[in-house]
């Protein structure tokens, strides 16, 4: 890192500083201020380093600034004694198993399963390169599962969930082009 | 669902997350912690073998000299041979192929072979938490995925997002304590965890995709898919015995006088086919390197489009630097491996949560405890045995399989405050084990790690020796004051 990285540095700084007194109440100046030195940090990161490392840098001060600011502002750790509660023995039932072994194996391999083949549509039908085609489909894919993993623990009853992901599963590969990538 | 989310569905997306945290915390805490480490794997391969000589250039009567040395040393020709020239983070040379490795003096004769080391082992559990490579790959590809699903999950279930802030209340309940710590972390380094769980992902994951599409539509030609997306090799033909390395770096400097040379590739070496590829560096890019290709005459036959083909091509050849943070020098390295351990902490603070909810403790305190402190300490545990050149890793998965149990076991015995001067005790006689072995005159890099693995093991103390002066009182892994809510 370049010399000149300093006074990014310290915009960065100033910026969360900024932001923690707006959060504070003292007033809409400093989130405007923060902002303000925000941007200017990040326009002087990219002039550092480039844009590429610049973002990077800009978001890790930003980041570390803040939790710099946490730590400071805290509140002093307790001291009192806590009370130690005592030891229980509490293994789960059988059904509790087998349904956290349901879960498991829904939003694990079968949530995957649905992830990768909507991935393999997207391989063949997107308009682009095969880079693009390729490399869209690699980063869209554990964003995908994330999301059908969410919902599927949000749901209270997975049963109908556990036959739709199934059945769009096996439509989906049942409606995966062969022969070669157009 | 809609927007403000209800606090049922709020609710709901809590759970979720708690169920996901809970199941994947273990193996994301060791992965995130060793990943915090592995970021130094450079300078942890230095500390490991301090001994040999290095030197932060190269020249082309070395690389010569030094390549045909380790080709009269294999048995057959390999197909490939990496030289990995030194840099200013590693400066040290190194040939290998098909297995076998040699490091190079400055002088071109061959050296020592890399150690089996501790950092190859610290890396191999980040990446595959030490099962079989392609198992490995996709168990950890899958929890950087199941880790976007949590950051998600995380940030959408925190309606005070904005509220709390820069919000750490120590002072209230042991809960509170914990959620907060969890909550700030987790959502000021939330870009940086979801660029770690997609791009680990990403290295997981690549091998499933490619082998579902290559069976589908390259008739299972897996090198045919790659070279779509990076760029097919090219063939040679009547090339000369001898390659000239002179010729080759010359005209290197001449092509990309910006360019950093990292290492070299030389395809079919010793035969008519033979060619060289330079990868290097490109100042402020991300990308892993450009390959600039030659001749074995030295003459350039073009490069490889990795720094300005299609984006999609520079974003995929982007994702180690960005993963691992080997752009930028030091500043990088010790950003990121700060965020590793913030990443590392955001998981231990989550368990403490649920287990400071709990109206009890049990053996899952126990095993948490000595899960938390038991890797480090593994970790430490094995370098120390890769000093004496025992069996490292089997210390470590020992270390890794009974400290848990025992600290399951013994709750009141082997808690966090034993736990944590175990680990500050095994450090230091890491770094005593470390002098005993190479003594104490060493490059700046190696009195680095030794300083830090002492000023670790003082920061680990000095908490300690403070509390002998309170009340003693039950603690959550990290020391954390942990009890029924206040």
């Amino acid at each position: 890192m370049p010399a000149d990285a300093v006074a990014p540095v310290l915009l960065g700084a100033v910026a969360s500083a900024c932001l923690w007194l707006a959060w504070r109440g003292r007033g809409h100046g400093w989130l405007l201020a923060s902002l303000g030195c925000g941007l200017a940090a990040l326009l002087l990161w990219v002039r550092a380093v480039g844009p590429e490392f610049g973002v990077i840098y800009a978001l890790g001060v930003t980041a570390l600034g803040a939790w710099a600011l946490i730590a400071h502002a805290a509140t002093p750790a307790r001291r009192d004694t806590a009370i130690p509660t005592p030891g229980r023995a509490s293994l789960p039932t059988l059904a509790t198993v087998l349904r956290g072994l349901g879960t498991a194996v829904l939003v694990g391999p079968a949530a995957f399963a649905l992830a990768l083949v909507l991935c393999l549509h997207a391989v063949y039908w997107l308009p682009a390169g095969a880079a693009a085609r390729w490399v869209t489909a690699v980063f869209t894919l554990p964003l995908l599962w994330a999301a059908v993993a969410t919902v599927l623990l949000c749901l209270t009853t997975r049963r109908r969930a556990a036959v739709g992901l199934c059945l769009a599963t096996g439509l989906g590969i049942a409606l995966l082009p062969t022969g070669s990538l157009p | 669902m809609s927007w403000p989310l209800r606090s049922a569905q709020v609710k709901r997306l809590r759970r979720a997350h708690s169920v996901l945290g809970l199941t994947l915390a273990g193996l994301l805490y060791v992965i995130c912690l060793s990943g915090a480490l592995a970021v130094f794997h450079e300078a942890l391969e230095r500390w490991e073998q301090p001994q040999l000589p290095e030197s932060p250039t190269h020249s082309a009567p070395q690389l010569a000299h030094a390549v045909d040395r380790f080709l009269a040393e294999t048995a057959t020709p390999p197909d490939e041979l990496f030289v990995a020239l030194p840099s200013a983070s590693l400066p040290r040379m190194r040939l290998s192929a098909d297995g076998h490795e040699r490091y190079v003096t400055s002088s071109g004769t061959l050296d020592a072979a890399p150690a089996d080391s501790w950092t190859h082992l610290l890396v191999h559990l980040h990446t595959v938490l030490l099962l079989p490579e392609t198992a490995g790959l996709i168990v950890t590809g899958s929890i950087g995925a199941l880790l976007c699903a949590l950051i998600l999950n995380g940030l959408l279930s925190h309606p005070n997002l904005v509220k709390d802030l820069f919000r750490w209340r120590r002072d209230r309940s042991d809960a509170l304590h914990h959620t907060d710590l969890h909550n700030r972390l987790g959502v000021w380094g939330s870009p940086f965890f979801l660029m770690f769980g997609l791009t680990g992902a990403f290295f997981g994951l690549i091998g499933v995709l490619v082998a579902a599409g290559a069976e589908r539509w390259f008739d299972g030609d897996r090198d045919a898919l790659i070279a779509s997306v990076y760029g097919a090799d090219i063939q040679v033909v009547g090339a000369p015995p001898q390659i000239d390395f002179q010729q080759t770096l010359d005209e290197m400097a001449r092509l990309a006088p910006d360019a950093t040379p990292i290492y070299l590739m030389i395809h079919r070496p010793g035969t008519e086919r033979q060619f060289v590829e330079v990868g290097a560096t490109l100042p402020g890019r991300l990308i892993y390197s450009e390959i600039y290709r030659f001749d074995a005459s030295g003459t350039p036959l073009g490069h490889q489009g990795l720094s300005d083909g299609p984006l999609a091509r520079q974003i995929a050849y982007s994702v180690y630097r960005l993963h691992f943070g080997h752009f930028g020098g030091w500043a990088s390295k010790l950003l990121y491996g700060v965020l590793g351990l913030a990443l590392a902490w955001v998981c231990v603070s989550g368990v403490n949560i649920w287990l400071a909810r709990r109206d009890h403790r049990s053996v899952v305190n126990g095993l948490w405890d000595g899960l938390v402190w038991g890797t480090p300490i593994a970790l430490a545990a094995s370098a120390m045995t890769a000093l004496l050149e025992g069996p490292a890793q089997a210390v470590l998965l020992a270390t890794l399989a009974l400290l848990p149990a025992a600290a399951g076991a013994l709750p009141g015995r082997l808690g966090p405050v034993p736990l944590r001067g175990l680990l500050a005790l095994c450090l230091v006689a890491l770094a005593g084990v470390h002098a005993w072995r190479f003594g104490i005159d060493q490059p700046p890099v190696v009195v680095a790690i030794n300083g830090a693995l002492c000023a670790s093991a003082l920061c680990l103390t000095g908490p300690l020796l403070a509390a002998r002066h309170r009340r003693p009182r039950a603690t959550t892994a990290l020391g954390a004051p942990e009890g029924p809510a206040a």
